[in-house]
C-alpha cells in the first residue's frame, strides 16, 4: 500500500519517457526511400576525383543550382558505365528518356526562407561540409524521413529527436543560422533571409 | 487481498505521464512542428518547386517604367530584380518594385465589379454585375446634365489615346489628367514660353549642381536607379546635391548641403536668388535676351532682398548670396521644386520663382541641365482647370503613379448630389471609398502594357511590359470597358486591342529609325536602323528591351515671360502647421506589398500613417504626452495619432506620413476618411501643402 502510489506514478512517468523518446519518433516520420541510389564517394574518391562543385554548380549570377539535373549525369552516364541494377535503371529510367530523377532533398528549407550558397561560400568563406557533413564522402543515400506534420526533412531538425547536435552539420533550423550569424558578429534582419 | 483501482490512483498515474512527458522531446516537438504545419496549410499559396527560369518585363508601378528581370518558377515569377547596365535604372529597382509580384495576390484586390450602396458613411460596398454596372454608367452618361470626364492618373499611354477619342465623341466629354507632381516644375517652365508646345527634361547625368527645393531627388524620385547612380558617382562626377527643406529628409540628411527653412518660404526664397543673380551678381546670358518682361522682374524683386525676407525665410542673406554666387559659377545646373508623393506641388507661382531662375540662369535648353524633347503628349486638360462643380460622371482610370491624390481635389470638381464617379483600378483604396462604381482591371505583370517617356526625361523612351502573371476572371482592361460603355451608347466607336494599339506606336516610332533599342537579355544596345522591320523591333520590346530615343540637338532659345508675381510673406507662424508627406508608391491612394507594409511597421523604416513627428520644444510648448495617444484636428476634422518626437522637424510643424498604412491595406476607419490626406485643406489652386491645425492629448 505504501508503495503504490510510488509505483503509479513512477509507472506513468516511465511509460511516457519511453512514449516520448521512441514511439513519439517512430511515429512522426514516414520514410521514402530516394528513387535511385547514389554513391557520393565513388564520384568525389580517387576514382572519380570530381570535387563537389563539378556537379552542384553555381550559374553566372553565382546562384547554386542545386541537385544536379539529368543533364549533368547524361554527360558520363548516356550509357551504363558498368553493370550494376543502379546503373542500369539510372540510364534506361533517367537519362536515355531525359528524365529528372525526383530526388528527396534532406536539406530542402521552407518557401519562405531564402539561402545564398553563393555569399556563404564566397564571402563566408564556408566549406560545403560545415553544413551539410561528410556527405561527398558517403556510399549511399540514407533513406528519406518526413515529418508527417510539418512536411520537412527529419535532416532540418537533426536526426536526434532532443535536438541536441552530435555532429555540427546536424539540424538546419532557424537557430542555427542565427548562431551562427552571431558567432561571426554578423547583424541581419528578418528581410536577409525572409524576403 | 485485492484492491481495485481508485480516482486517485488514475490521477497519480496520470501525474507521473504528465510529469513524464515534460521530460521527453514530445511536446517541444509537437509545439515546434504544430507552428510549421500552420504554414503549410491547404489554403496557402504555394510556389512549384522546380528548375528556375527568367522572364524580362518592365515595371508600371509608376511612370519610371524600370527593366525587371523576373525569376520564375512554373511559369510564375517568385522574384524581381532589376536589369544590369539598363541606361536609365541602371540594374536597379525600388522597394515597392522588387514586391511588385506580390500586388496581385493583395488581400484588397478586386476581381468583381462592385457598387456602393449609397454616399453616407455607413454605405457597403456590395458586388455588381458588369452588365448592369456599364449600364447605370452608361445611362448617367447620356442624361449627364454637367461634363462626362476621364480622369488619366497614367497619360500619354496608348490607352490613353483611346479614353481621348471616347470623349472626344460625347457632346460634353473632357479627357482630363493630373500633372505629375515630378514635372511641377517643367510645367510652370513650359507655361512661361510663348510657345506651348514643348516638352522638357531634366539632364541629371551630365548636370554639375542640383538645387532641389524640397524633392525627394535620393528617396525615390524619377528613375530611382538613377539618381541613386549619380549620387553614388559624386566623387568622381563632382556633381554637387543641395536641398533646401524645412525639415531634415532623407535627401537633406544624404544632400552634400542642407539649407532649412521655414514651411512655405520657398517661392521668396527662389526670388532672393534671382535677385542676387541679377541686380548683385549683374548675370547676364543669352537666355535672358528671350525674356520679354526683364525689367519689370528685376523691379519686383526688390521686394525680394535677402536682408528683407530674412525673417520670414530664417535664412541669413550670406547663405542666399553664397548659393546665388555657386550657381553663377557653375557650368550647369539644374533648380527644380516641391514635389512631394504626399505633400503634392507647390503653388503655381513658387513653381514659376523656382523655374524662372533656371531661365535666368540659361540653364533651359542646354546640355547637362534642362533639354527639350520632341512632344509626343495626348493633349488633355489639366485638371485643375476643369470648373468647380461642373462634373456629372466622372470616370477615373487610377492606374497609380505613387502620388497622392486627396478626395477633396476630385471633389471640388463633381456638381453636389447629382454625380456619379467610377473607378477603373485593381484595388480597394482610399479614393474608390468615394465612388459609386469600382470596376476592377487588370494589375501589374497581368497584361500587356506600353511605357510611355516618363516625365522629366530628356528623351523620348519606350518600352514594353510583358505579362508575367495570368489575368484573373473577372478583370477587364481600362479599354475594354470604355468600349462595351460606348457600345451601350451606340456610340460608332470602335477600339483595337492592347497589342494592336502597342504595335501601331511601335510602328510609329520604326517609322522614324531614331534612336538606339537597349536589349535587356544581353546588356547590348544597337541602332533602330540596324533592325530589320517594324516585326522584329516589336518582337525585341516583347522579349524585354527599352527604344531610346536620340537628344535633341538644337539649343531651346524662345521667348518667355519671368512674371515674378509678388508671393506672400507668410505671416508669423502663431499656430500649428499640418505638413504632409510621403514615399513614392506608400502614399494612402497607392498599394504597397502587405510584407512590405509589415516589414516597415516593425522595423520602423518608415513612420506609419499614424504617427505624426513633432519637435521636441513643440511638443513640450503643446503641454503634450508624447507616451499617451492625441487627436489631431483641422477644419476638416479629427483624427487618432501617435505622436514621436524629432529633431529635424522645426518649431510648430506636425509633419504627418500619409503611407504606408499601418496594416498595408486601408481599414474601415481608413475608409471613412480617417486618414492624413482628409485632414488637410485642400487650397483653390489645387495645393495641400500646409495647413493650420491643433494636436491634444486624448483624454480617457
Amino acid at each position: 500500500m505504501k508503495y503504490t502510489s510510488a509505483l503509479l506514478f513512477g509507472s506513468g512517468f516511465l511509460i511516457s519517457l519511453i512514449v516520448g523518446w521512441f514511439l513519439f519518433p517512430a511515429a512522426l516520420y514516414r520514410s521514402e526511400p530516394q528513387p535511385i541510389q547514389f554513391n557520393h564517394k565513388i564520384h568525389t574518391g580517387e576514382k572519380g576525383g570530381m570535387a563537389c562543385t563539378e556537379c552542384h554548380t553555381t550559374d553566372d549570377a553565382g546562384k547554386f543550382q542545386g541537385i544536379p539535373r539529368i543533364a549533368k549525369c547524361a554527360e558520363c552516364h548516356a550509357a551504363p558505365l558498368g553493370e550494376s541494377d543502379v546503373e542500369k535503371i539510372l540510364v534506361e529510367q533517367y537519362t536515355t528518356p531525359n528524365q529528372e530523377i525526383p530526388w528527396h532533398v534532406y536539406s530542402r528549407q521552407p518557401d519562405n526562407a531564402y539561402f545564398p550558397h553563393a555569399s556563404h561560400t564566397t564571402l563566408g568563406k564556408m566549406k560545403c561540409v560545415e553544413c551539410h557533413g561528410d556527405h561527398g564522402n558517403s556510399e549511399s543515400l540514407e533513406v528519406y524521413q518526413v515529418n508527417r506534420i510539418s512536411g520537412y526533412s527529419r535532416d532540418i531538425w537533426g536526426k536526434n529527436i532532443s535536438g541536441i547536435q552530435s555532429q555540427p552539420w546536424e539540424g538546419m533550423k532557424m537557430d542555427r543560422c542565427v548562431r551562427c550569424h552571431a558567432e561571426r558578429s554578423r547583424k541581419d534582419g528578418c528581410i536577409a533571409c525572409h524576403k | 487481498m485485492q484492491k481495485s483501482l481508485t480516482r486517485r490512483d488514475l490521477l497519480k498515474f496520470a501525474g507521473g505521464s504528465a510529469l513524464g512527458l515534460l521530460f521527453t522531446p514530445l511536446p517541444w516537438k509537437l509545439l515546434d512542428d504544430s507552428a510549421i504545419w500552420t504554414q503549410n496549410w491547404a489554403l496557402t499559396p504555394k510556389l512549384s518547386h522546380g528548375p528556375i527560369t527568367t522572364k524580362f518585363s518592365s515595371c508600371t508601378l509608376c511612370p519610371a517604367g524600370c527593366a525587371v528581370k523576373a525569376h520564375c518558377v512554373d511559369g510564375l515569377p517568385f522574384r524581381l530584380t532589376g536589369v544590369h547596365h539598363h541606361p536609365m535604372s541602371n540594374g536597379a529597382v525600388c522597394a515597392r518594385g522588387l514586391a511588385g509580384h506580390h500586388l496581385a495576390y493583395h488581400p484588397l484586390r478586386m476581381t468583381i465589379p462592385h457598387k456602393f450602396s449609397g454616399r453616407s458613411a455607413e454605405s457597403r460596398l456590395i458586388p455588381y454585375t458588369l452588365n448592369n454596372s456599364i449600364k447605370e454608367i452608361s445611362a448617367a452618361i447620356d442624361s449627364a446634365q454637367g461634363s462626362v470626364v476621364i480622369l488619366d492618373q497614367s497619360p500619354n499611354r496608348t490607352s490613353s489615346i483611346i479614353f481621348k477619342q471616347f470623349t472626344e465623341k460625347l457632346q460634353n466629354g473632357i479627357y482630363a489628367t493630373l500633372s505629375s507632381d515630378e514635372e511641377s516644375t517643367l510645367l510652370a517652365l513650359q507655361e512661361m514660353f510663348d510657345e506651348k508646345n514643348i516638352s522638357l527634361g531634366y539632364d541629371f547625368e551630365k548636370t554639375e549642381m542640383i538645387v532641389s527645393f524640397g524633392a525627394p531627388l535620393l528617396d525615390g524620385f524619377g528613375t530611382p536607379g538613377l539618381m541613386t547612380k549619380l549620387y553614388n558617382e559624386r566623387k568622381t562626377s563632382r556633381k554637387k546635391f543641395i536641398q533646401i527643406e524645412s525639415c531634415q529628409s532623407r535627401t537633406a540628411l544624404q544632400a552634400d548641403q542642407w539649407i532649412p527653412i521655414k514651411p512655405g518660404v520657398e517661392g521668396i526664397i527662389a526670388l532672393n536668388i534671382a535677385f542676387v543673380l541679377l541686380n548683385e551678381i549683374k548675370l547676364h546670358n543669352q537666355n535672358s535676351n528671350g525674356a520679354k518682361d526683364i525689367s519689370e522682374y528685376k523691379k519686383n524683386l526688390k521686394n525680394f532682398i535677402p536682408e528683407r525676407t530674412e525673417h520670414a525665410t530664417g535664412i541669413q542673406p550670406g547663405v542666399i548670396r553664397k548659393l546665388a554666387l555657386d550657381l553663377a559659377s557653375a557650368r550647369s545646373s539644374i533648380i527644380l521644386g516641391g514635389a512631394d508623393p504626399g505633400g503634392g506641388s507647390f503653388g503655381k507661382e513658387t513653381e514659376k520663382a523656382i523655374a524662372g531662375l533656371n531661365l535666368i540662369l540659361g540653364n533651359v535648353g542646354k546640355s547637362g541641365a534642362i533639354t527639350e524633347r520632341k512632344n509626343e503628349n495626348v493633349q488633355a486638360e489639366p485638371w485643375p482647370k476643369i470648373p468647380d462643380h461642373s462634373i456629372s460622371v466622372l470616370i477615373m482610370d487610377s492606374y497609380e503613379t505613387g502620388y497622392a491624390v486627396p478626395w477633396q481635389l476630385i471633389e471640388q470638381k463633381l456638381i453636389p448630389d447629382n454625380n456619379i464617379v467610377v473607378t477603373l483600378l485593381p484595388y480597394l483604396n482610399e479614393i474608390s471609398a468615394h465612388t459609386d462604381y469600382i470596376i476592377p482591371t487588370t494589375t501589374y505583370y497581368e497584361s500587356v502594357r506600353d511605357i510611355p517617356t516618363p516625365a522629366g526625361s530628356p528623351v523620348n523612351t519606350f518600352a514594353i511590359s510583358q505579362p508575367l502573371l495570368p489575368k484573373p476572371d473577372g478583370t477587364i482592361e481600362e479599354t475594354e470597358f470604355i468600349s462595351q460603355v460606348a457600345s451601350v451608347l451606340h456610340m460608332d466607336f470602335t477600339i483595337a486591342s492592347a497589342e494592336e494599339r502597342i504595335k501601331e506606336k511601335v510602328n510609329s516610332i520604326y517609322s522614324t529609325k531614331r534612336g538606339k533599342l537597349f536589349s535587356f537579355s544581353d546588356g547590348q544596345s544597337k541602332p533602330l536602323i540596324d533592325i530589320s522591320t517594324a516585326n522584329d523591333f516589336y518582337s525585341q520590346l516583347l522579349d524585354g528591351a527599352t527604344w531610346i530615343d536620340e537628344k535633341a540637338s538644337k539649343n531651346l532659345v524662345k521667348k518667355f515671360s519671368l512674371k515674378a508675381d509678388i508671393i506672400a510673406q507668410p505671416s508669423s507662424q502663431d499656430r500649428l502647421l499640418l505638413i504632409p508627406f510621403g514615399w513614392r508608391g506608400a502614399v494612402s491612394s497607392s498599394s504597397l506589398s502587405p510584407i512590405m507594409s509589415k516589414l516597415f511597421q516593425e522595423s520602423e523604416l518608415r513612420e506609419n500613417a499614424n504617427t505624426v513627428l513633432m519637435n521636441p520644444q513643440t511638443i513640450a510648448d503643446a503641454k503634450l504626452n508624447e507616451t499617451q495617444n492625441a487627436i489631431l484636428e483641422t477644419k476638416s476634422g479629427s483624427m487618432p495619432v501617435k505622436i514621436k518626437s524629432s529633431n529635424t522637424v522645426p518649431l510648430n510643424v506636425i509633419y504627418i506620413p500619409v503611407g504606408p498604412l499601418p496594416n498595408g491595406s486601408p481599414s474601415k476607419a481608413y475608409l471613412n476618411n480617417l486618414n492624413a490626406l482628409s485632414m488637410c485643406e485642400v487650397k483653390s489652386d489645387g495645393t495641400w501643402r500646409i495647413t493650420n491645425a491643433a494636436i491634444r492629448n486624448q483624454t480617457v
